[in-house]
């Protein structure tokens, strides 16, 4: 890797231990086994008032050769139900991430920016449509949905029993966890809907 | 489009001709290179037998090898502007040239016709007259009411699209309004003429349209370089000491340079275009002098001195150098010995004035690439040429004021003025700092203190020199705050084609206006070297877009297709769609792939749509 970009992830690495936000324990950066700091594993905690509350989760990051005159890649390790971060892939639509990247952001900021994100979603520009939607005409479905999502994912402690019931009513069918709770989660829990979806 | 005439598919190709067929230069020269050598034939059979073609008439012949692109090229004889005292009988006899080669579209039944800029080569016309004229001769045939079954005109420039852009401006305000164009109108809004300076059998011209002055506002005293128009040149102004002319002309009659550097090779024979082009012209005196200097071989970077004879300048620098391969790019040695050879050939020159001869400026062609044509090639040759002059500039007392860098064609020309433009784009939007001036900042992208401290022209965020120069030859944006600093270009593989169609069907919303349909097209390829995996092979496909012909939808396809040209619609590497790596994929200017379903279905009704594609539009610097 280029010498700059060493440098500069070591620099950013120690700016993100010694932050105020860690010793909160809001966001956490570990280098992992990777020994030439191109990968790395980010952390962060779900912001409070938000589905994603007390969820924690986990980002993998990779340093391209040419930073940090290109954004570092970032995607979500842990499964979220969120309209910019795709429910399949962990891909994320921020724009700091793509062409607004510039190079006086740091780790730090991506890992606050992303934190942000959680508590602000934009479902104007969405990664992934049908959360998008959901989350324009059905909010409330919506909140319980990701609420759900981070309680089976992300460690968080807020049950949903009636989702729960529903897939463990589809997987008394047969059907494996994640993709039952998917085909529901997609067809805003109506287990017709979600069977068919999966039978399909 | 912005693609070579010679790689699409229609009916017919428009030659932008001569009266003889000779197509010896320019687009016709390329055309007869990729037709081959029995289609040259067929034009000289076809002089042969009927004689010159009138200016403004065209003649039909056939493909031959071009046979994958058309079936016809149609020649056309563009007016030269030169030749008209009355240059509105030059314009007219233009838009005649555009109507008739349509005119012959319909009585050959043909379908489709592309057409480069005629006349706007070597024959010289003004950028705006060529642009406007292309708009009259369409707009005075669709006037007409006969089209046959020709139902689409592409125009076509590989080298520019400035002239492409003016005609799409033209005919969209005035197709609108629903007016012809009137050529008195046309040659009142022309810039007048001015000779360059200087330059009396120059083929330089005036444009004043593009006499924007790219320099700051702040002082230039500290600025590395800039770049103004004047008087149909570029002139590159390096730290203020020494100022660079580009522009095309004949070299060896330019009047007021003191000094002209012609190439030689090291059996010093006077073998080259330039060096016979002299010997014919400077009479005895020179050819007696030059006599003591044969007859011995001499080593690559020497400079031999003699004196101009007939010619107007005072010396002549014969340089001993090797001609530039055009098979393959120059190596980094290569390079390097080229930008040492011109430094030192602009250095002996500053020297020579120490004993008294005043010899202020210096003339040169592009050295040793007179056979060469290749766009890229001659960029990169032109880009050692600018750092041989900047390492010059940096030198204590620079004597030689005034660098011409003239060619006799404008495809080199053109070449050096690009590169010369990127350069000066990155190099000039820098201010030294004065280094007493003891920020105790650290610089952001390497985030050491800062090393050779560097403010940027317009936001004025500061940052190690190298550090900014490195950023910009990626991004010509502040890594602070993103403003501009120049055109982005983007990785899209540069054989990718797009073309618009004018559908009349309406999309949902825009209800009573038609709709354009994008067709991109991108070849599968592999990777180049400013892609994520060079060598990597990748898919290509075809996508179809859509925009409403609105104002606003119109201007968005006009975004669109300098965003296209630039290279930023498509890249390589990480599909957050699919979840693949290493494939070709949108980059962030998003497009309407459907008709209907609304913005969760990539369709229409989307209200929203315009205004955030303008948005990712200018994060690109596109607006």
């Amino acid at each position: 890797m280029a010498n700059i970009a060493v440098q500069r992830i070591k620099r950013e690495f120690k700016e993100v231990v010694k932050s105020d936000e860690a010793a909160k324990s809001m966001i956490h950066l570990d280098m992992g086994s990777s020994e030439n700091m191109m990968e790395l594993t980010g952390t962060i905690s779900g912001p409070p008032d938000t589905p994603y509350a007390g969820g924690t989760y986990i980002l993998d990051i990779r340093i391209p050769e040419t930073y940090p005159f290109n954004p570092p890649k970032v995607k979500f390790n842990t499964k979220i139900w969120h309209p910019n971060i795709s429910s399949a892939t962990g891909a994320i639509c921020l724009d700091i991430l793509k062409d607004q990247w510039a190079a006086a952001m740091t780790l730090r900021t991506v890992l606050l920016s992303l934190q942000a994100l959680l508590a602000s979603p934009e479902p104007d520009d969405p990664q992934d449509a049908v959360v998008a939607k959901q989350f324009k005409e059905n909010p409330d479905i919506f909140f319980q949905t990701a609420t759900h999502w981070t309680q089976a994912y992300a460690k968080g402690s807020t049950p949903v029993p009636e989702y729960s019931d529903k897939v463990t009513q589809l997987m008394g069918m047969g059907f494996e966890e994640h993709k039952a709770r998917v085909a529901l989660s997609n067809n805003n829990w109506n287990v017709e809907c979600a069977t068919e979806n999966l039978l399909s | 489009m912005l693609i070579p005439l010679t790689k699409i598919s229609v009916d017919a190709i428009v030659n932008a001709a001569n009266k003889n067929l000779s197509n010896g230069a320019g687009v016709a020269l390329a055309i007869a290179k990729e037709a081959g050598k029995q289609y040259q034939r067929e034009c000289d059979d076809l002089v042969k037998k009927n004689g010159k073609i009138a200016v403004s008439k065209n003649v039909v012949t056939k493909s031959h090898k071009l046979q994958k692109t058309c079936k016809h090229v149609i020649n056309a004889v563009g007016p030269d502007w030169a030749d008209y005292t009355d240059k509105e009988d030059a314009l007219k006899d233009l838009a005649l040239t555009v109507e008739n080669v349509l005119e012959t579209a319909v009585t050959m039944n043909m379908t489709s016709v592309a057409m480069p800029p005629i006349s706007s080569g070597i024959f010289g016309f003004p950028k705006e007259a060529c642009a406007w004229m292309y708009s009259k001769g369409v707009l005075d045939f669709t006037w007409k009411g006969s089209h046959g079954q020709l139902k689409e005109v592409i125009l076509v420039d590989v080298q520019d699209s400035t002239i492409l852009d003016m005609t799409f401006q033209y005919l969209s305000k005035i197709s609108n309004n629903g007016a012809t164009i009137q050529i008195k109108d046309v040659l009142k809004s022309l810039p007048k003429e001015q000779p360059l300076r200087g330059a009396e059998g120059g083929t330089a011209r005036a444009d004043k349209s593009e006499r924007k002055s790219v320099k700051a506002s702040t002082n230039t005293t500290d600025r590395l370089c800039s770049h103004t128009m004047e008087k149909g040149a570029d002139i590159f102004n390096f730290r203020n000491s020494v100022e660079v002319l580009v522009y095309t002309a004949d070299i060896i009659r330019l009047p007021n340079v003191d000094i002209l550097v012609t190439p030689e090779s090291r059996s010093f024979k006077g073998e080259g275009i330039l060096a016979r082009k002299i010997a014919e012209t400077a009479g005895k005196d020179y050819t007696k002098e030059r006599r003591k200097l044969e007859g011995q071989p001499r080593q690559s970077g020497e400079i031999l001195i003699t004196i101009a004879g007939n010619l107007k300048f005072q010396k002549i620098f014969h340089v001993i150098m090797s001609r530039f391969d055009d098979r393959g790019p120059p190596n980094d040695t290569q390079l390097n010995q080229f930008k040492t050879l011109i430094k030192d050939v602009i250095q002996r020159a500053n020297d020579l004035n120490v004993k008294k001869t005043k010899l202020k400026s210096i003339a040169m062609p592009l050295l040793g690439t007179g056979h060469i044509r290749d766009q890229w090639l001659l960029t990169a040759i032109g880009g050692a040429v600018f750092d041989g002059i900047y390492r010059y500039s940096k030198s204590a007392k620079t004597s030689v004021k005034e660098i011409h860098l003239v060619n006799i064609n404008e495809e080199t020309t053109s070449a050096i003025r690009k590169i010369f433009l990127s350069e000066a784009t990155e190099k000039g939007n820098l201010a030294i700092i004065d280094d007493d001036d003891e920020s105790d900042n650290s610089c952001v992208v390497c985030m050491e203190p800062m090393d050779q401290p560097v403010a940027l022209r317009n936001c004025g965020h500061q940052f190690c020199r190298d550090c900014i120069l490195d950023y910009f030859s990626r991004k010509p944006s502040c890594p602070m705050c993103n403003t501009m600093y120049g055109k982005l270009y983007g990785d899209q593989p540069v054989d990718a084609t797009a073309n618009v169609y004018l559908d009349k069907s309406s999309l949902p919303g825009h209800e009573g206006h038609g709709t354009f349909i994008i067709d991109y097209d991108i070849p599968d390829g592999r990777q180049n070297d400013q892609h994520p995996n060079p060598g990597m092979s990748y898919r290509g496909f075809r996508r179809r877009a859509y925009l409403p012909d609105t104002e606003e939808g119109q201007t968005v396809l006009h975004l669109l297709r300098e965003a296209f040209n630039q290279g930023l619609i498509f890249t390589i590497g990480y599909s957050r769609t699919t979840g693949k790596d290493n494939v070709l994929t949108w980059n962030d200017i998003h497009h309407k792939t459907r008709k209907e379903g609304g913005p969760q279905r990539f369709g229409y009704p989307d209200p929203e749509y315009i205004p955030r594609v303008k948005e990712e539009l200018a994060a690109k610097g596109i607006r």
